[in-house]
């Protein structure tokens, strides 16, 4: 029999953690029950019907900025349900090949929308690199926040300015010059109609 | 790949899909239920739905920076430690998400729909309960997530209700009231 000689509390007896025992199982069996019949719940519940984005055209957008640039998107959007459905167009956070992620500030004209039936809006998407912006190829997707089912690829392209074209060497010019001027042909006579 | 897109936004492929019909019954559906279901599943449920609303915004970039903040700040071992000392995700877990999201918006196109005396008065009842495609078993819920939910699930209010003030027709900000006529008071 336990005696927890430090504390001075008087021995238990059998009887006891029994009790003990018997409540502590009826405190597990309650909580057991009620998560089952919380999870029975959820299993037969009221029909919520949701929208599905389907994308019509192409593959996706591709943008491509440089560092501290700024890149325009449209997302045209058509509402084929049979009410009125809400629209917020929202972009995911876009990862490089190289694992670095960017939460891109984004900004949607108009941000949300009310689309009626078979109605049709467009959404203009400006997307903001950092100056401070690692070079490279992100990709995430273009997204309808609360549509299920569909998203539209998004690949941004970050690369610095072109370098600027050095002077051509003499021979490459004239070389260009000759293409740009292609020898003459004799103009084709039209045949007179006889009188 | 260009710099536009084109998309639709049309019905899941095997529900009965959005009508003035099925929005209502959803309606009704969900306000019978509340006649045999505990206020503790009821709360449960809606805080596992907000939760996954949490979960889903911080997928997007602009959720995704919100929670980072949130995150790095104070709120979160705050929220954590609350959240475990009123032992909240003990109770309820594996409570079934109410799609909360779905349901604002469901309820505001049932606002703006042409044909909802005509629905109300031939829609006998509400529709079957539909036993949910079985799923994993839910993730615990977290007080982030939560926080997220009611950030998006307030949004998409404050949004409704704009979108609706929006397509009325306007209204002047000034109103015209009757003429002031000078009596024996005011001379």
């Amino acid at each position: 029999m336990p005696h927890d000689h430090d504390h001075g509390s008087t021995p238990s007896s059998p009887f006891e953690e029994l009790m003990k025992l018997q409540s502590a199982f009826q405190q597990s069996l309650s909580q057991a029950t009620m998560q089952y019949l919380r999870q029975l719940q959820g299993i037969v519940g009221p029909v919520t019907p949701g929208t599905v984005v389907q994308q019509v055209e192409g593959t996706g957008v591709t943008l491509k900025l440089r560092p501290g640039g700024q890149a325009k998107a449209l997302v045209n959007v058509e509402n084929r349900q049979r009410v009125h459905s809400m629209v917020t167009p929202m972009i995911t956070p876009l990862v490089s090949d190289t694992g670095a992620t960017w939460f891109a500030q984004t900004a949607f004209t108009p941000p949300t929308a009310l689309l009626a039936t078979d109605e049709v809006l467009d959404f203009a998407l400006v997307l903001e690199a950092p100056k401070d912006m690692p070079v490279g190829v992100y990709r995430g997707a273009v997204l309808i926040y609360g549509c299920s089912d569909g998203v539209v690829p998004l690949e941004v392209t970050v690369a610095k300015q072109a370098a600027k074209r050095k002077a051509a060497p003499a021979a490459a010019k004239a070389k260009t010059a000759a293409k740009k001027a292609p020898a003459r042909k004799p103009a084709a006579r039209k045949p007179t109609k006889a009188s | 790949m260009a710099n536009s897109a084109h998309i639709r936004l049309i019905d899941p492929p095997e529900d009965a899909g959005r009508t003035t019909a099925s929005l209502f019954s959803s309606l009704a559906s969900r306000l019978i239920a509340l006649h045999y279901t505990s206020g503790v599943s009821v709360i449960g449920s809606t805080l596992a739905g907000l939760a996954e609303a949490g979960r889903e915004i911080s997928k997007t970039a602009e959720g995704a920076r919100i929670r980072r903040a949130l995150e790095a700040s104070a709120v979160k071992d705050n929220g954590e430690l609350l959240w475990s000392a009123l032992r909240v995700t003990g109770w309820t877990e594996g409570m079934p998400a109410a799609p909360v999201l779905d349901h604002i918006r469901n309820d505001l196109a049932l606002l703006l729909a042409d044909d909802l005396a005509e629905t109300i008065d031939n829609v006998p009842a509400p529709l079957e309960n539909k036993v949910h495609r079985s799923k994993t078993v839910p993730p615990a819920i977290t007080f982030i997530d939560t926080l997220m939910g009611l950030w998006i699930h307030s949004r998409e209010i404050v949004q409704s209700v704009e979108a609706l003030a929006r397509s009325a027709p306007e209204r002047d900000d000034i109103e015209p009231g009757d003429a002031v006529h000078s009596g024996p008071i005011l001379r």
